[in-house]
């Protein structure tokens, strides 16, 4: 059965307002971007100019000047072992909280909610001494530990949302059928909370790969241990930061989260095709 | 679960590899210091020195780093473990040191977040040093007085130095038939009105920052004589100060008259350098840092001058402008101080003090520095700025009392939003003193 | 946790531990690092603490009294909640109409979902140079306002008191509708199509389509979201701000999350700035509760 056109189309205006706010959104992306070619002068005497040549000094300049490929090799272990950790900690969390019956479940969830409340910086200096007990202060693996935790909160919150969706009638149909709870949750949940799976995957990736305090603090300066948001700020300097290349960084390090975003999407899009065709 | 045993396996590991790290290493590279007339048996030098550093890599600078260290390793066989970060030290720093992690030297400014340092016991002074490493010859005392707390402790080597003088761009200038730079307030606010009507942004100044918190705490100096500047800076009392307050007057009649740019309070340090350099106004305040980054064909019309002096009482007799010492300097960390590093400490900053590096510094940098003698060696500068401030600069100014080290730690970023708040118009001079002196 | 309630009937109950434990791991690791760090800051709180390394002493409650006479303190108070009085109510209502548009699949939409996405993920220290240079005093905005001949209205947005902190709101907008709303769309797109066809027969326009059906049913996800939203806007606006305009002009532009920030990092008072942060807690805490009130699923 294919799927039908949902009744009217969306109005014209609709449409016109959107591509407004789309512009709004883009231009100072675009503004980015032609920077990431420009020299200080030229960004800011004339900013929303082409840039005078395409050449990639800055971005060579900005690659090589901080050991951007180290720090990309860095963020990528950090984000990726600490997604997997979340989800594999999630998943069965939220399921267990959906699917609970009784108080404790939702004594569970509000403590998940706490924990967004944690204005994060004041927790630095408490972590930086916890690091330190650990004995993995100023180290990466310290982060692939610390983000999932910090991560939780959210994602069992959202998950939660997205399990809860799912009518009660299929566990009991499938263990009817005699499979076990492991079982249920891994082919019947989770498949079924892609959306909620992906969406979460694609916040943490982001609150991973761009926070900067705590990595600086956690994982250190060091070029070996720091990752890319880290290592780009070097450029900075009171008197003498040279934009042009600082967004050239910058614009490197974005392509990686796009790239993993538009994957995601797909993925996104796929699921939720099949789901309607199966319908 | 497997997996997380593995990684849990892992981590302890690398938390058991990373606790002895820092702790020196015995070695057949080590060096054996031997003292010949004691019966103390002789310390192991340690093989590795690490420095945190704000000096950025790829740039003039941070090529004279890298051929020290090259040098330094060659000659002593140990490593040097360098990292550069921008403008975090000092909490990387301080967050170091509760772990006990710190590096052995930290190449920073002298600024309100490292002056205590050593009073908190996290550096060590440098004040022996200076005299046994036979060092005195070859640093500029004036820049050792800079950083000398008050209990007579030097609190790290000083290397950087600077100057900061007013920008004038002659052809434009010239172009309203002014001929020199003005020399009195009178002649300022005749000269701003002349570019504005021309269409020429008079004075451009980074309200919005430090730069323009500078400029502000300069021209409030015009009537104070140093011993005020200095009491008031540390302690307040701006309202209290009837000079403080003829100068505020001052600034305020320069700001409704026109003479800074529209809107200078939304200027950042960095848009007023462009500003200037694209020739869309005639005059900044910046320090010698900019001079680098300055284009060429615009620099043989800027001359470098002070700030103009008001008709009446003034308490300088030449324009004037700032200078400091506490643009970069080491400081040695307990860790850099331990026996085993301190012939390492030592090698660095000697080799960091010859002549060749001197020169090649000031030359990176085009900019005074705090080297003795480097000045003798400006057949490496080709900058012609920094070349008119060695050659004829210090004739033309007197020097104003720099206030950074003056200021109680940490009340800089709020005195400079309160700054910006007296770029804009509509504030008053008593708003202004007010608002300042609640800071303290 | 083995449950014993006797209001559950022992299949139910069997079940329940079972689930529990599919929960404990979570639950410690998230103790683990992050409880710890909540009650220290209460414990910091009634700290005079100056730095880092440097010696702290007990104080009581004596930074807390010194917030209350702090009229830095009331004014980032009053900013917050003006903040969140502003930024909500047009950041969710749009956000979830753009959500739905999204959902509704126009022509474009998947190029869309990537546009959208876009501000999210530029970093802070990008986004700040971006929005410097737009707001600059010769920036995008005031060029196209000379442009068309509104040269009068402008100002140096960033700089200006009247108009510093209402820039940084703007900001907020700017990224978090886009964002916010394919946050919506992805629950928007669990929606069977059945029910907005049934409502289409009935003659309902997108507008009842929107806030008559699909609202109702993405009720207690829109309570999540806007609690969130509600959390990052109360919380995560410091970085935006130490970047944007200090805190400035003044102290016009702070709030209560960067006063935290600053008296921490800028003004060397740690003692403090957890004292604002329980306040920021306790305000936090309050607004949730009633969000939820607010939107709980109607059973």
């Amino acid at each position: 059965m294919t799927r039908k056109n949902r009744g009217e189309k969306l109005p014209l205006v609709s449409h016109i307002i959107v591509a407004v706010y789309v512009l709004i959104l883009v231009t100072p992306f675009y503004f980015v971007l032609i920077s990431s070619f420009k020299s200080n002068t030229e960004i800011f005497n004339f900013p929303f100019s082409a840039p005078a040549s395409f050449g990639l000094e800055n971005f060579v300049e900005a690659w090589e000047r901080v050991d951007l490929d180290k720090a990309l090799v860095n963020s990528a272990l950090v984000t990726g072992i600490s997604l997997s950790l979340t989800l594999f900690l999630a998943i069965p969390a939220s399921y267990a909280i959906a699917r609970f019956r009784g108080k404790a479940g939702d004594y569970v969830e509000r403590f998940f909610a706490l924990g967004l409340l944690i204005p994060s910086f004041a927790a630095l200096v408490p972590t930086v001494f916890l690091a330190i007990w650990m004995g993995l202060f100023q180290t990466r693996e310290f982060l692939y530990l610390f983000f999932p935790a910090t991560a939780l909160p959210l994602t069992v919150i959202l998950l939660t949302q997205f399990m809860r969706a799912i009518p009660s009638e299929l566990q009991e149909s499938a263990s009817i059928d005699g499979a076990g709870r492991i079982r249920i949750l891994v082919s019947i949940y989770t498949p079924l909370v892609v959306p909620g799976i992906a969406t979460v995957t694609i916040l943490n990736f982001l609150s991973f790969w761009n926070e900067y305090l705590f990595s600086l603090i956690l994982a250190g300066p060091s070029p070996t241990e720091r990752t890319s948001q880290v290592a780009l700020p070097i450029l900075v300097s009171q008197t003498e930061t040279e934009f042009g290349v600082l967004l050239a960084g910058a614009v490197i390090t974005m392509i990686p989260v796009y790239v993993v975003y538009i994957i995601l999407n797909r993925r996104l899009e796929d699921v939720l095709v099949a789901g309607a065709v199966k319908g | 679960m497997r997996a997380r045993l593995g990684a849990v396996a892992a981590i302890a590991l690398s938390g058991l590899f990373l606790g002895g790290c820092s702790s020196p290493q015995l070695s057949n590279e080590s060096v054996e210091t031997e003292s010949s007339e004691s019966s103390k048996p002789s310390v192991v030098t340690a093989t590795t020195l690490s420095i945190l550093s704000n000096v950025q890599a790829g740039t003039p600078a941070g090529d004279v780093l890298d051929a020290v260290i090259a040098t330094f390793e060659v000659n002593t066989g140990a490593k040097v473990e360098l990292v550069q970060v921008g403008e975090d030290i000092p909490i990387i720093y301080e967050t170091s040191v509760a772990g006990g992690k710190e590096a052995d030297i930290v190449m920073v400014n002298l600024t309100s977040n490292t002056k205590p340092w050593l009073g908190q016991g996290i550096s060590v002074p440098v004040t022996d040093f200076i005299k046994d490493w036979n060092l005195t010859d070859s640093i500029l005392p004036a820049a050792v007085e800079i950083w000398t707390d008050s209990e007579g402790r030097v609190q790290g080597f000083p290397y950087s130095g600077f100057v900061w003088p007013v920008w004038y761009n002659m052809e434009l200038l010239n172009s309203v038939g002014v001929d020199a730079p003005p020399s009195t307030m009178l002649e300022l606010l005749y000269v701003a009105r002349e570019l504005r009507e021309k269409g020429i942004a008079p004075f451009v100044i980074g309200g919005n920052d430090w730069s323009g918190q500078k400029l502000f705490l300069q021209i409030i100096q015009s009537y104070m004589p140093t011993e005020e500047a200095v009491d008031v800076f540390s302690t307040g009392g701006y309202c209290a100060s009837a000079n403080a307050m003829k100068g505020i007057n001052l600034f305020v009649q320069l700001r409704d008259e026109g003479v800074f740019i529209d809107d200078a309070e939304g200027y950042t340090a960095a848009q007023m350098n462009a500003s200037f350099f694209e020739g869309r106004a005639a005059m900044m305040s910046a320090g010698s840092w900019a001079m680098g980054a300055s284009p060429e064909d615009l620099r043989e019309n800027v001359v470098l001058g002070g700030l103009p002096l008001p008709s009446a009482g003034s308490a300088f007799s030449k324009p004037t402008a700032y200078q400091g010492y506490t643009g970069g300097g080491f400081f040695v960390s307990n860790n850099g101080a331990a026996e085993e590093k301190m012939p390492l400490v030592k090698e660095f900053v000697s080799l960091w003090y010859s002549p060749e590096v001197a020169s090649s510094w000031a030359a990176a940098t085009n900019a005074p520095n705090a080297f003795l003698g480097a000045s003798s060696l400006d057949g490496g500068i080709t900058n012609t700025l920094t070349k008119q401030v060695v050659e004829n600069f210090y004739d033309r100014v007197e020097f104003a009392v720099m206030p950074d080290p003056l200021l109680p730690g940490g009340m800089a970023p709020e005195m400079i939003r309160q700054t910006s708040l007296a770029y804009a118009p509509g504030s008053s001079s008593t708003a202004i003193c007010e608002a300042i002196d609640g800071l303290y | 946790m083995i449950d014993t309630s006797s209001r559950h009937s022992l299949g139910v109950r069997r079940e329940n531990t079972k689930l529990s434990f599919l929960w404990l791991p979570a639950v410690f690791w998230y103790t683990f690092f992050t409880v710890g760090p909540l009650l220290a800051m209460f414990y910091i709180s009634l700290l005079e603490w100056p730095g880092l390394i440097a010696e702290n002493s007990f104080v009581g409650l004596s930074n807390f009294e010194k917030l209350a006479s702090d009229d830095v303190f009331w004014q980032a108070f009053r900013n917050s909640l003006i903040q969140i009085a502003v930024v909500l109510p047009i950041l969710l209502p749009t956000s979830f109409m753009l959500g739905y548009y999204l959902s509704q699949k126009p022509p474009g939409h998947r190029l869309l979902r990537v546009i959208l996405f876009t501000p999210a993920l530029i970093s802070l220290s990008a986004k700040s140079t971006m929005f410097l240079a737009i707001f600059a005093p010769l920036g995008l905005i005031n060029s196209s306002l000379e442009l068309v001949g509104l040269g009068a209205l402008s100002t140096p947005w960033l700089a200006s008191s009247s108009t510093a902190f209402g820039t940084v709101m703007a900001v907020e907008l700017w990224g978090g509708i886009g964002f916010t709303a394919i946050l919506f769309a992805a629950r928007l797109s669990g929606v069977t199509p059945d029910v907005f066809e049934a409502a289409a027969l009935d003659g309902a326009g997108h507008w009842k389509r929107i806030w008559a059906i699909a609202f109702p049913i993405c009720r207690e996800y829109v309570g999540v979201i806007a609690m969130l939203q509600f959390i990052w806007v109360m919380f995560g606006s410091a970085g935006l701000i130490l970047l944007l305009t200090r805190g400035g002009p003044g102290n016009y532009s702070t709030n209560l999350s960067f006063l935290v920030y600053d008296t921490a990092f800028s003004q060397q008072q740690i003692g403090y700035s957890q004292a604002i942060a329980v306040v920021l807690f306790a305000i936090v805490l309050a607004g949730i509760a009633l969000i939820r009130f607010s939107f709980r699923a109607k059973e």
